[in-house]
């Protein structure tokens, strides 16, 4: 064992790990973005909004990540939509997680009593500012440690990117595998990266549970 | 539209025989992971109740590592770092090591959580009338965990299954991997992804429906257990 191939690379593991976390926290944001307006669509009575949020969390949660991946970087080219491989990548990890964030969004919506949104409803204030000022700070609280928890998943799901050519610290890592043939170190190596970016965000989710423990 | 249609059936159908064989190796690789990580789960679970701290700290150290590290770190390191060691078990071979690793982890909370939700008077109650306690565990303590664990473990299988389809970065000749294959020559990427897609997600959604299932039947009886003092 030998980890000179590590240390001599520093930079590139450096670099790859900057990319997963950006590529994970712009992923973590979209999905959250998107998740928001469905999970508020799916529990809507007109069944032309509810329907099409139903099945969309439908196929993100039955079809494996790395599928989305492939489809937004290998298939989406055929009916003419050309992506880069970051935003393929992006798009695909997005699609992916929004499917749970919407339910867990949905779950911390439907812990507020219906009495906040009759009360809301009868104090004359619109749906969206109801939603705004009133529902959505109570339902943080549900809200926030699962979706803090899937944004370690985030961080774990982005090494697939590396399967459409991004290279973030798995590609990087694998690029480096393939002409150093040193696996045993490198593999080492990216794991503890990983895991210390998941201690970091572990910690900025305990943080995040306090803030909103109060509501 | 027969004929815009047929060139893409065309093409499924031959590919089918390719993609039957790659379905059931996705199977075969879920089911042997699943039993092989569900026994020594619940038996690592179990462990933690008569051993003292260090099991414990040794399991939380196993946890951090297995359910912090990307799954496809870990399949590269059984496919590419093992054979190093020693250690060559081939692709199906350091698929099925590398998602038993990470399934046990989670396994492991889930029978630890299911063994929690037992009240401890059960366990009291049972020796307090001389069962021993391997029987104690199997008559008393396991048909409650198994009503408390159902719908965590559903939850879980199914992202397991999903999950299989990473096998194709070690050159596993699963779903993904035969997609890949087929886009090489076909140039159909749309039409394979989308019907490997729904490959997956057909196998995803009859865990969904089963989770939903246990969900309603175990709700009951799991109300019940908690009302006891």
């Amino acid at each position: 064992m030998n980890f000179d191939v590590v240390f001599d690379n520093l930079d590139l593991f450096w670099r790859g790990a900057v990319s997963t976390f950006t590529i994970a926290f712009v992923t973590s944001v979209l999905s959250v973005a998107a998740a928001l307006p469905l999970a508020v669509m799916r529990d809507m009575r007109s069944p032309f909004l509810s329907w099409p949020a139903a099945a969309f969390s439908w196929v993100s949660r039955a079809t494996p990540a790395l599928a989305l991946l492939f489809f937004a970087y290998y298939g989406l080219p055929g009916i003419g939509i050309y992506l880069a491989p970051v935003p393929a990548a992006i798009l695909g990890l997005s699609l992916s997680a929004a499917g749970y964030n919407m339910e867990f969004i949905r779950a911390g919506l439907q812990a507020v009593p219906r009495t906040q949104y009759d009360a809301a409803r009868a104090l004359g204030i619109p749906y969206r500012a109801a939603l705004r000022r009133i529902i959505i700070p109570q339902a943080m609280r549900v809200i926030v440690p699962p979706l803090a928890s899937n944004l370690t998943l985030v961080i774990k799901g982005s090494a697939l990117a590396s399967l459409v050519a991004v290279s973030e610290l798995t590609g990087e890592a694998m690029a480096l595998i393939s002409f150093t043939y040193k696996p045993f170190e490198i593999l080492i190596t990216v794991a503890a990266i990983y895991l210390a970016i998941n201690s970091a965000l572990i910690s900025f989710q305990h943080y995040l549970e306090r803030r909103f423990r109060f509501g | 539209m027969d004929e815009a249609l047929s060139p893409t059936m065309d093409m499924i159908i031959s590919l089918w025989p390719r993609f039957l064989d790659a379905t059931l190796l996705t199977l075969a690789i879920f089911v042997i992971v699943s039993v092989m990580s569900t026994t020594i789960g619940l038996l690592a679970a179990l462990a933690t109740i008569g051993a003292g701290r260090w099991l414990s700290m040794v399991l939380a150290a196993y946890g951090w590592v297995f359910r912090g590290v990307p799954e496809l770190v870990i399949l590269l390191f059984c496919y590419l770092a093992l054979p190093q060691l020693g250690l060559d078990l081939g692709p199906v071979g350091a698929a099925v090591l590398g998602f038993t690793l990470i399934s046990t982890a989670y396994e492991i909370e889930i029978f630890k959580a299911g063994l929690a939700g037992v009240h401890r008077g059960q366990f009291e109650a049972a020796r307090a009338l001389g069962i021993p306690l391997p029987s104690a565990l199997r008559r008393i303590v396991l048909p409650q965990v198994v009503r408390i664990v159902a719908t965590p473990w559903i939850t879980y299988a199914t992202g397991s299954i999903k999950r299989i389809s990473i096998a194709s970065a070690v050159a596993v000749t699963e779903i993904m991997q035969v997609t890949k294959q087929a886009i090489a020559f076909s140039h159909q990427p749309f039409t394979l992804i989308l019907f490997a897609s729904a490959l997956y997600a057909t196998m995803a959604s009859i865990l969904m429906i089963a989770e939903i299932i246990a969900a309603r039947r175990f709700k009951q009886r799991f109300g019940l257990s908690t009302e006891l003092p």
